[in-house]
């Protein structure tokens, strides 16, 4: 998906934000490097370019900001002109598959529902949550299972609901009632993973036997 | 995922402060945990670690509880450590998750957690050769 407008006239823009927050000295070293850092062909700034770039720049902005309210409020600036125009989320947005095998699927998994939630337009609390949940989830298949797969899927209503599938073939959960009330202490993890996802999901169904693999399904309202 | 590629400890009087920023992989923030550790154990005269986790987005079990394990086994070397800056949306996800973080020190910013490493490093013992006084007592704002 490419963008109407040029790095030239998004430039301009965040120039005039980061002006009124930062001295006037650095902002155009911040924002060169956090171009250069983001977008990788200047001609053409795709969707992902401008999540990239915004998350720069607010990086950049903490580090050079001491004060906690000014950098929420410059922050929302900064998403307001990088993101302000986003388009209605599209049907393949909206179904996401990540296969999880290794370590570095964990960090997949929570940009993907993390991207998820930037197109859905959910706050950044519930945003940190569900990030959170996939993390536990898709840790839990790393570590347990050996590979799986979680699928995402945003389902229409009002408010709208994200559903988070874990399949995995692994050898099931044995003593599922003490993993859930977070009593189970494993040695690889907490057990606190399975239990906080249960306690922050609005409902969450666990699938599970010896040697048969679990599923699991949770869903939580996007509002 | 580079890993540890961005892992940056800056010594700050007599405070070792480390940045934490973006996504961590499990074997990144198990890896930074063993660094950290041995850096700690290597520097001379430090008393303090501030772990900057103001760039963290998310910190799921995992993460928390190995963060945790640092600040443990810093104590163990004598070394206070402070967690500075955390997000409130992550500190809400912690509390929810239930993990015990009673025993480690934190602070709002950077600014308070040095201040918090100087009251700790003036109380119990006081070193020989020149330290930095505590800070002014009535401190305004």
């Amino acid at each position: 998906m490419e963008d109407v407008r040029t790095l030239d006239e998004l430039s301009k823009k965040l120039t005039l934000v980061l002006s009124d927050y930062l001295s006037q000295v650095i902002v155009p070293a911040v924002l060169r490097t956090a171009v250069r850092r983001a977008v990788p062909d200047p001609k053409v700034v795709t969707m992902a370019d401008r999540k990239n770039l915004l998350q720069q720049l607010q990086r950049s902005v903490n580090l050079y900001m001491a004060n906690r309210t000014a950098f929420e409020k410059c922050s929302q600036q900064l998403e307001d002109v990088l993101l302000g125009d986003l388009p209605a989320p599209r049907p393949e947005d909206r179904l996401r598959t990540v296969q999880v095998k290794i370590d570095a699927d964990i960090v997949t998994a929570r940009a993907v529902v993390r991207d998820m939630c930037r197109t859905e337009g959910v706050a950044r609390a519930l945003e940190v949550t569900l990030a959170t949940v996939i993390s536990e989830l898709a840790r839990n298949i790393v570590l347990y299972a050996g590979s799986g797969v979680l699928t995402l899927t945003v389902l229409e209503g009002k408010p709208s609901v994200l559903q988070i599938q874990s399949i995995d073939s692994g050898p099931g959960i044995r003593d599922l009632a003490s993993v859930l009330d977070g009593s189970y202490r494993s040695k690889t993890g907490m057990g606190l993973g399975l239990a906080y996802v249960r306690k922050v999901m609005d409902e969450v169904v666990i699938d599970s036997s010896p040697g048969k693999g679990t599923s699991i399904t949770a869903r939580k309202r996007l509002d | 995922m580079p890993g540890l590629g961005n892992l940056q400890v800056v010594r700050l009087r007599g405070n070792l402060l480390l940045s934490l920023q973006g996504e961590l992989s499990d074997a990144a923030v198990n890896a930074l945990k063993e660094t950290v550790a041995e850096k700690v154990s290597r520097s001379q005269g430090v008393t303090g670690l501030i772990i900057d986790v103001s760039g963290i987005d998310v910190m799921d079990s995992y993460i928390s509880r190995t963060i945790r394990d640092l600040s443990v086994i810093c104590k163990l070397m004598g070394v206070t450590t402070v967690l500075a800056g955390m997000d409130p949306h992550v500190a809400m996800t912690l509390v929810e998750m239930g993990l015990d973080f009673s025993g480690v020190h934190t602070a709002l910013n950077l600014d308070v957690a040095l201040d918090r490493l100087n009251e700790v490093a003036a109380r119990p013992r006081r070193r020989r050769g020149q330290r930095r006084a505590a800070p002014r007592a009535g401190r305004a704002g």
